[in-house]
C-alpha cells in the first residue's frame, strides 16, 4: 500500500471513473492507485456529497461493489432533449455518403470508409448508428476493431432484402476506384 | 489515410540554410546569408540525392542567395525592385521558419512527458433507436454512392520522357583530342559533320574553346564565317 493524500485518491478516482464511462469494481480501482479499501470508499462518499453540495451535473453511482460515473438526474429532461435533436435531424449530405458506402461496400472498417472519403467519419458513423441505419460488429481480422454494415430494418425501410437488390450492386460495388484507396 | 514520412537529413532548404547561419553564431540579416551562400551551394552539390521535389525549393532559394550575395561583393550592383522583394521574403521567411522550428521543439519536449488528457466517445451508452430518414429510397443510395465514387482522385499516369543523353563538354573535348590525334589538322566543319542537333554543335565549339584556352590546339578562320582549322600546338 502507498501512501497518497486523499484529494489526489478522489482526483484519481474522478478520472478513472470519466474514461471508463461504464461500472468500475472498487477492486480495479484499488489495483490502478494502490490504496486501501476504506481510503478509496471514502474518497467516493466524499466525491458524491461535493458533487450534491455544489448541485453538479455529475452524479457517482454506486452498486453494489462498482461505481458509475452519470449524468445527474436533475438534468434528464434536457438530456433526452439533445439526444432527440441529435437522431431527429435530417441526415447530411455526408452523412448520406456515409450510408451508401456501408450499403455498397459493407461489412467495412471506419478507417476504409475514411479513405474512401478522405475526411474522418467517427462522427456522422456515430449518428447512423445511433439511429439504428447501420449497425457494428466485431472485425475477425482486429479484434479492436469493428465493422460496418447497414442495419437490416433500414433495409426492409427500403424495401429491399438484401443489399444485393441495391441498383447496380454488382458493378458499383466492385468500382475499382475504392480498391485503388482502401489498397486491396 | 495513410501518410508517407520521409526523413532526410534537411527538410527543405531553409532548413539546411536556418542550420548554416546557426552554425556560424549569425542573426538572420542579408549579411549573414552573403557570408553562408557558398557553404549552401557547397551542400547543394555534394547531395546529389536531395529528391526531385524539394530540387526546385533548394535552387530557387540558391539563386536568392546568389543574388544576395552578389551584392553584398559589387555594393553598386542596383536590383529591380522585384529582386529587392524576393530578398527581403527570403529573410522573413527564414525568421518565421525559425520561429516555427523552435516552438515545434517545444512542443515536442511537452509530448514527451506524456501528459495526454483522455476524452471518452460521445453518447456512449445512449440506446439507438430506429429513426430512418423521411423519402429515401434505393436509387438515392445508388446516387449517393456513385457520387463518392466520382470524388475518388484517380491518380494519372504521366506520360514517360526519355531523357536525352547529353554529350558532356568534357567528353567532347576527349572525342575531339583522340580525331587531333589522328589527324594533327581538322576542320570544323568535319567536327560536326555527323552532329545531330544545335546543341551538339554548340558543345563542340565550347570544347574547341576550351581547348585553345588550355592551349592543347591552335585555330585559324581566314575570315569571318569561313571553316575553322584546326590544328594540334606543338610543342616548342
Amino acid at each position: 500500500m502507498k501512501f497518497m493524500e486523499i484529494e489526489k485518491i478522489k482526483s484519481a478516482i474522478e478520472s478513472i471513473l470519466f474514461m471508463s464511462g461504464e461500472a468500475v469494481e472498487i477492486s480495479r480501482i484499488m489495483k490502478v492507485i494502490e490504496v486501501s479499501k476504506e481510503e478509496i470508499e471514502n474518497a467516493i462518499i466524499m466525491l458524491q456529497n461535493e458533487y450534491v453540495a455544489r448541485k453538479s451535473g455529475l452524479a457517482i453511482l454506486r452498486k453494489e461493489d462498482a461505481v458509475q460515473m452519470a449524468t445527474s438526474p436533475e438534468n434528464a429532461t434536457l438530456l433526452n432533449q439533445l439526444v432527440k435533436s441529435e437522431i431527429q435531424e435530417n441526415l447530411s449530405k455526408s452523412a448520406l455518403e456515409v450510408l451508401a458506402i456501408v450499403a455498397y461496400r459493407g461489412p467495412i472498417t471506419r478507417v476504409e470508409i475514411e479513405a474512401i472519403r478522405g475526411v474522418n467519419c467517427s462522427f456522422t458513423l456515430r449518428s447512423l448508428l445511433m439511429r439504428s441505419l447501420v449497425e457494428r460488429i466485431g472485425n475477425p481480422k482486429d479484434s479492436r476493431g469493428y465493422l460496418y454494415k447497414i442495419s437490416f430494418d433500414f433495409l426492409k425501410k427500403l424495401g429491399v432484402d438484401s443489399v444485393s437488390k441495391l441498383p447496380d450492386f454488382e458493378n458499383l460495388s466492385k468500382d475499382e476506384r475504392i480498391d485503388s484507396v482502401i489498397g486491396n | 489515410m495513410i501518410y508517407q514520412f520521409k526523413l532526410e537529413k534537411f527538410e527543405g532548404p531553409l532548413d539546411l540554410l536556418l542550420e548554416l547561419i546557426e552554425k556560424e553564431k549569425l542573426n538572420i540579416t542579408e549579411l549573414s546569408l552573403a557570408n553562408v551562400t557558398d557553404q549552401y551551394l557547397e551542400h547543394i552539390k555534394n547531395n546529389a540525392n536531395i529528391h526531385l521535389d524539394n530540387l526546385a525549393e533548394f535552387l530557387s532559394v540558391a539563386s536568392k542567395l546568389i543574388l544576395i550575395k552578389s551584392r553584398a561583393l559589387l555594393p553598386m550592383l542596383k536590383f529591380t525592385e522585384e529582386e529587392e522583394a524576393e530578398i527581403k521574403d527570403l529573410t522573413e521567411q527564414l525568421a518565421a521558419y525559425k520561429k516555427f522550428k523552435e516552438a515545434a521543439e517545444v512542443l515536442g519536449k511537452i509530448a514527451e512527458k506524456g501528459k495526454i488528457s483522455y476524452s471518452r466517445e460521445g453518447f456512449s451508452g445512449v440506446k439507438s433507436f430506429f429513426y430512418p430518414p423521411e423519402n429515401i429510397n434505393i436509387f438515392d443510395l445508388k446516387k449517393y454512392f456513385s457520387a463518392v465514387l466520382s470524388e475518388i482522385p484517380v491518380v494519372e499516369k504521366l506520360e514517360e520522357e526519355v531523357v536525352r543523353e547529353v554529350m558532356t563538354l568534357e567528353e567532347k573535348i576527349n572525342d575531339l583530342q583522340n580525331v587531333l590525334r589522328q589527324k594533327v589538322e581538322t576542320y570544323f566543319s568535319e567536327l560536326t559533320v555527323n552532329a545531330t542537333d544545335k546543341v551538339d554543335v554548340i558543345v563542340s565549339f565550347l570544347a574547341m574553346l576550351e581547348m585553345v584556352k588550355q592551349r592543347i590546339i591552335h585555330v585559324e578562320q581566314d575570315e569571318l564565317f569561313q571553316d575553322i582549322k584546326l590544328k594540334v600546338k606543338t610543342l616548342n
